[in-house]
């Protein structure tokens, strides 16, 4: 039985399953939810996520919603399968959930508005809340220079292996790194010598060509 | 070597505290006061390099992010005390979507709310009263969700107690305390009655009566 994915192949949540189901080479349907037409907040839709988000997942009778559990899901159901996402002990992969909590509240909660007022915000005409952005601007910055830190002594950010904690910033990261906001990343030396090489992975370029952002 | 969590008077390093009380595991912990900034100081980065609570050591081994620890704890300590990950892998699935759900949809409004009416005047910015009433509506209409959910489920990830029902303790205590809106938990049935029965629970008592803030 194949995996059935609810969402938007362009939005941030759903692309974070879409990679580990690649990574992990475990088969996938998508089934299309418009966030244009609120689709989300339908009532179809609200009962498989009753918060009116992306994505959900049905997998036989098992359904699931919040894309890093699910992503943790199918890392832990295939341990054995495609990449190994979860670290190679214990302890490994409890830095691996560390960097991986870190995206949720401290990577995220600044990336998610710089995102709408930057990029979505336009796209539906509204006006982009320019102070905001510079107060957020700041905050990134300080958060960008402790990844740095991290990936100064560490390949990757849990270690030496590409692990969840990596993939779970990705789609987010592709979204800021389509602004002028870029230099922010580009500047850094350890975080652009990390995002060329995790973006290089085949997974990563399978998942931008569905998306459309890659001929 | 005992396992140590500084900063255990705060309400996050809560969550990895209960967590070892539940699974009987010994533990020491650091005081760290946040009014001195000795969170921002050489000593504390190098544990946590984003200056938060908690930090955590165990022997050589170093690990943040309170829901990090929460996993960590009980996943080393699965064959002792209750089972806070489910039985099986589609069982922990749904824990760690409670889990995400918590981190990223209950916590931000609460944590609002939080910062706004119990630690503006303590950490001198002005007090936002429509981010104040923003956040009780984004939170309200989260609880409508947990609502519907606890009347066909006993806790959040089905019929036993897990870390995601944990994870929620800390700052719904400030919520029906100092916070001052005990009506948003009790005004709900089911939410009520989750809440008697996990903040009941003895390991969360031990946890108040041993780490509160000092009066």
């Amino acid at each position: 039985m194949v995996v059935k994915l609810y969402g938007q192949v362009t939005a941030a949540c759903p692309q974070r399953v879409l990679l580990c189901l690649l990574e992990k080479d475990i088969e996938f349907e998508i089934v299309h939810i418009d966030l244009d037409t609120l689709e989300q907040k339908k009532p179809e839709h609200l009962l498989r996520q009753p918060f009116g988000q992306v994505p959900a997942i049905e997998d036989g009778n098992f359904k699931l919603f919040e894309s890093r559990a699910i992503a943790r899901y199918y890392a832990t159901k295939h341990s054995d399968q495609g990449t190994n996402l979860l670290g190679k002990s214990l302890e490994h992969r409890a830095i691996v959930d560390q960097w991986t909590d870190v995206e949720v509240g401290y990577f995220n909660v600044l990336v998610h508005p710089l995102v709408m007022n930057l990029v979505i915000k336009p796209r539906l005409g509204e006006e982009c809340d320019a102070v905001l952005v510079e107060e957020l601007k700041v905050k990134l910055g300080v958060v960008l220079d402790i990844y740095d830190n991290q990936l100064a002594s560490n390949r990757f950010l849990a270690g030496d292996e590409f692990t969840m904690a990596d993939l779970t910033h990705m789609p987010a990261m592709g979204y800021l790194m389509r602004t002028d906001i870029n230099r922010m990343v580009k500047d850094r030396v350890n975080m652009n010598r990390w995002w060329e090489e995790v973006t290089a992975r085949p997974a990563w370029k399978k998942l931008m060509k569905m998306a459309g952002f890659l001929t | 070597m005992v396992l140590k969590v500084y900063g255990p008077h705060f309400a996050s390093p809560k969550r990895a505290l209960v967590t070892l009380i539940e699974k009987g595991v010994a533990f020491e912990t650091v005081p760290v006061d946040l009014m001195k900034g000795e969170h921002k100081q050489p000593a504390y980065l190098a544990l946590q390099p984003f200056g938060t609570v908690p930090a955590v050591v165990d022997g050589d081994y170093k690990i943040f992010e309170s829901r990090a620890v929460m996993r960590y704890v009980a996943e080393k300590y699965r064959s002792q005390g209750p089972d806070l990950l489910g039985k099986t892998v589609e069982e922990r699935g749904q824990v760690e979507q409670w889990l995400d759900v918590e981190a990223t949809t209950y916590n931000p409004p609460l944590l609002n709310l939080t910062l706004h009416i119990m630690f503006a005047s303590v950490m001198g910015f002005p007090s936002d009263e429509k981010l104040i009433k923003e956040s009780e509506e984004k939170l309200s209409a989260v609880l409508d969700v947990y609502e519907a959910h606890l009347s066909k489920s006993k806790y959040l990830a089905g019929d036993f107690v897990s870390l995601a029902d944990l994870a929620h303790l800390p700052f719904t205590d400030y919520l029906v305390g100092p916070i001052g809106k005990a009506y948003m938990i009790k005004d709900r049935k089911h939410v009520s009655a989750w809440w008697n029965d996990i903040s009941s629970r003895p390991a969360w008592k031990e946890t108040l009566e041993k780490y509160s803030f000092p009066a």
